[in-house]
């Protein structure tokens, strides 16, 4: 049973009209494939306009393929009759941490996906008080959104999501309008689903810290995947990284530095912590 | 100007006797009061409505001072409904005021019609201080649900107030946003005529359309991804349950509805 | 042309249950020409701080000063005031509003009275320092992208020719090449002339660029300092919720494993060059 969860199979996109003069036509998406397995972990980075929140769109039929297809727990995007059952099992929040909160209580809200989904009553309120739990804000629920601060929403965003008993969750660059505290609430609120309850998730970002959280890093540019893999891979290339204009981890940083300044440090350095085991060893050595 | 102190609506948190009736009952309760005002033919049935909305004002434990607030906007509509009816009817003249006459009939008319405002009004900010808003909504929803087949969009209409009372807050600190900003690039929102000032509020207007528009369109977006597609289908997590004092209120107002038609017709 | 707070309290509502002490006895000189920042964990008053300086806020008690004035004095012309200190709030890209470009960035001019050769010449001057050339005179302000909209709206506020420029976190929700374009643009600033007060999160950013920073804690001044005196501190930083920049995090492990190296680190080429200095400049034998 190793079917992936979510297949991209040569996908490709344009927010241009088909029928527009060839020249104007601009691929936001060009012939990507992507596979996702149950329980995996994996980041998209990119820059803006590389396509990574078009493809994260195109995973629960917001956006249908123009070329290719998009297969989610077996289930074409493309096809009308699986739209409600593919948008059941692929939960999705967005960057802006305002602008999905519908209801004015932070309840009625995670609420609002399982009354969508036609669920009994009594089944909502056991959803509604397992997913705030397993967000930690329980003690929040009767609370008006406004009055939250920018992690707590995006909190409230994931547990509506989580309500709707998804195998995967898709977040489009969730902490880009975060302040680090925010940010932090996320990321391990995120890493703890995936971790403790087996969530798929697929993570759009452009900062790389996040992305170094992930099973597989895949970055994007110009609608293209062009890098793919582990994320210790995928640092190490810091000058194709840099061209992409994506940052890398301080610590990538400071290592291609003294290596080029003639330290010998083994490849494969990603954390401030790994740099320092390994200079010491070093100095221990000589 | 600090847009930040407005509240909307006006309810005034508690767990009173009226806190904890039903938002069905209210809102039906407003409607068979707005009706019974306008039956008493004499005194007594404007004794006995005063009475009502008395016990009603006391039952709700809000401060007389938010009540009266609410009288506030209709002062001088009572003041001048007063003084017309006072002057203008004809009849057996009480007294006079200069070339001016007042009769007893208008003195009688106006006292009717101010009995009859201040009843109404303050009915009616009962309602809002003792219901919060959500459950207003949900009030409505439920009495209108009835009608959808006839082709009320009740659950259009309840989502619409949903996103507009969880939105209002944040558009308030949005406008209070922008206006800092253009404060801060030299804008005066203070001086200049009317029109100078209306215009002076172009460049707070505009950002906050654009941005709402903004906002509808990610929160529809955001909906879908929820698998919202219309009423149809579509349950609550939240029903409203009518207890025993929800029925003892709407038999006693219907009572006393029956007996001033009653009287009406009789006299 | 220095800023002068003497004792400034602020306190929202108060007298009413929401009373809240955003600021508490704060004292600041700021010099003309430095480049000041400002640090704390979201609530600690920053935003509050720096809505005095141009006289947005009044003060509950104390005094503001703006080039020997006294805001709360009747000489004191509020409009001359938010000429001479300009201030970017978070997203300034959301206030713009005008039909074009141009017209957006001649708000401010022309609410100075300035007249229309005058205007035209700021206006142009700062689209210029911005980046923006001619072709973007004519267009509209909406539908740019994320960091065009940003430059508008900070050419709107350079177009009043501030003496000091106050920017509220002007890299927040930038991906990194904008992030990149912004502070280069605020590190020019300086040598315009301007005396340049930063509010960040980011510690890295604030190393790198300020002469001077204000940490805020709680409403009142917590520590203030060069960023090299101030970032060896780290415990008292991370026991009010903020970091150091990378470079000083990495410095500190190595010390606690016995390395020997300078105070005042806070860049990665600062800490690159010292451990190559520690290692006898070369490192173990390749």
């Amino acid at each position: 049973m190793d079917q992936p969860f979510v297949a991209v199979e040569q996908l490709s996109f344009s927010y241009t009209a088909e029928d527009a003069p060839t020249e104007e036509i601009r691929l936001a998406l060009d012939h990507v494939d992507l596979v996702v397995r149950r329980g995996e972990f994996v980041a998209v980075l990119g820059m803006n306009g590389s396509g990574k929140s078009t493809l994260a769109r195109q995973i629960n039929a917001l956006l249908l393929p123009r070329e290719g297809r998009v297969l989610v727990d077996g289930m074409d995007t493309r096809d009308e009759a699986n739209l409600w059952a593919i948008r059941d099992r692929v939960g999705m929040v967005f960057q802006n941490p305002d602008n999905q909160i519908v209801a004015a209580l932070v309840e009625d809200d995670v609420a609002f996906g399982p009354e969508n989904q036609g669920q009994p009553p009594k089944e909502i309120r056991r959803r509604v008080d397992e997913a705030l739990a397993a967000v930690r804000m329980t003690e929040m629920r009767h609370r008006e959104p406004h009055l939250l601060s920018g992690g707590q929403k995006q909190r409230v965003a994931i547990a509506s999501a989580l309500a709707l008993h998804p195998s995967c969750l898709v977040l489009d660059e969730p902490t880009a309008m975060l302040d680090p505290s925010g940010r932090a609430e996320v990321v391990e609120t995120v890493r703890r689903l995936n971790k403790e309850m087996g969530m798929a998730v697929i993570w759009i970002t452009h900062f790389m810290e996040e992305a170094a959280l992930a099973d597989r890093v895949v970055v994007m540019a110009d609608g293209k995947v062009q890098m793919e893999g582990p994320p210790r891979e995928i640092f190490q290339q810091v000058d194709r990284l840099r061209k992409l204009r994506l940052d890398v981890p301080p610590a990538v940083a400071a290592a291609q530095k003294l290596r080029a300044a003639g330290v010998d440090l083994p490849q494969g350095i990603l954390t401030l912590e790994e740099l320092v085991e390994a200079l010491c060893r070093l100095r221990c050595a000589t | 100007m600090n847009l930040q102190a407005l509240t909307i609506g006006q309810y005034y948190p508690g767990n009173s006797a009226l806190h904890r009736l039903d938002p069905r009952t209210k809102i039906l309760a407003i409607l068979i009061m707005s009706v019974a005002i306008f039956l008493p033919t004499n005194w007594i049935g404007y004794v006995v409505m005063t009475a009502v909305t008395l016990i009603s004002v006391l039952l709700s434990q809000v401060p007389i001072k938010f009540i009266l607030r609410g009288l506030k906007p209709i002062l001088i509509l009572m003041l001048i409904t007063t003084v017309f009816n006072a002057f203008l009817t004809p009849g057996e003249v009480a007294f006079s005021v200069g070339p001016c006459e007042v009769t007893w009939e208008g003195l009688r008319l106006s006292a009717v019609a101010t009995v009859r405002l201040v009843l109404l009004v303050i009915t009616a900010s009962l309602l809002t201080l003792t219901t919060s808003p959500i459950l207003l909504t949900d009030g409505l929803e439920q009495l209108l649900r009835p009608l959808a087949p006839l082709g009320v969009p009740s659950h259009e209409l309840a989502l619409m107030m949903t996103i507009a009372l969880r939105f209002i807050p944040t558009l308030i600190e949005e406008a209070d946003r922008i206006m800092k900003a253009q404060a801060a690039r030299g804008a005066d929102f203070q001086s200049g005529n009317l029109i100078a000032r209306a215009k002076g509020l172009i460049p707070v207007m505009v950002p906050l359309f654009v941005a709402s528009f903004r906002r509808a369109d990610e929160l529809a977006t955001a909906m879908e991804a929820r698998g919202y597609r219309g009423g149809k289908g579509r349950t609550k997590m939240r029903s409203l349950t009518f207890s025993t004092s929800d029925f003892v209120t709407l038999a006693f107002l219907g009572v006393l509805l029956a007996a001033l038609i009653w009287m009406r017709i009789a006299a | 042309m220095p800023i002068t707070l003497r004792h400034v309290s602020h306190v929202y509502q108060p007298g009413t249950p929401f009373e809240w002490r955003a600021l508490d006895d704060v004292s600041l000189e700021i010099p003309e020409g430095q480049f000041w920042g400002i640090i704390g964990a979201t609530g600690s008053g920053k935003s509050t701080l720096i809505q005095h300086m141009n006289g947005l806020l009044k003060p509950t008690s104390g005094q503001v000063l703006v080039d020997g004035i006294d805001l709360a004095s009747r000489g004191a012309d509020l409009k001359q005031v938010r000429r001479k200190v300009g201030l970017v709030f978070q997203y300034p890209e959301h206030q713009l509003f005008a039909e074009t470009i141009y017209e957006d960035v001649a708000f401010g001019p022309r609410n100075l009275k300035l007249d229309a050769a005058e205007v035209e010449r700021r206006v142009l001057r700062a689209m210029e320092l911005v980046g923006l050339d001619e072709s973007f005179r004519s267009r509209s302000p909406f539908g740019l992208s994320g960091g065009q909209a940003r430059r508008v709206a900070l050419a709107g506020v350079l177009a009043m020719e501030p003496k000091v420029l106050i920017l509220d976190e002007p890299t927040a929700g930038l991906d990194p090449r904008g992030r990149e374009e912004i502070l280069s643009l605020v590190s020019s600033f300086p040598k315009l002339g301007m005396t340049v007060v930063l509010v960040s999160h980011s510690m890295d950013d604030v190393a790198q660029l300020a002469d001077h920073v204000v940490v805020m804690h709680r409403g009142r001044v917590h520590m203030q300092g060069t960023p090299a005196d101030l970032f060896k501190r780290k415990e008292e930083l991370e026991a009010i919720g903020l970091g150091v920049p990378a470079a000083a995090e990495l410095v500190d492990r190595l010390r606690k494993r016995g390395w020997t190296l300078p105070d005042g680190i806070v860049t990665l080429d600062q800490a690159v060059h010292a451990i190559l200095a520690a290692m006898g400049k070369g490192g173990a034998a390749r």
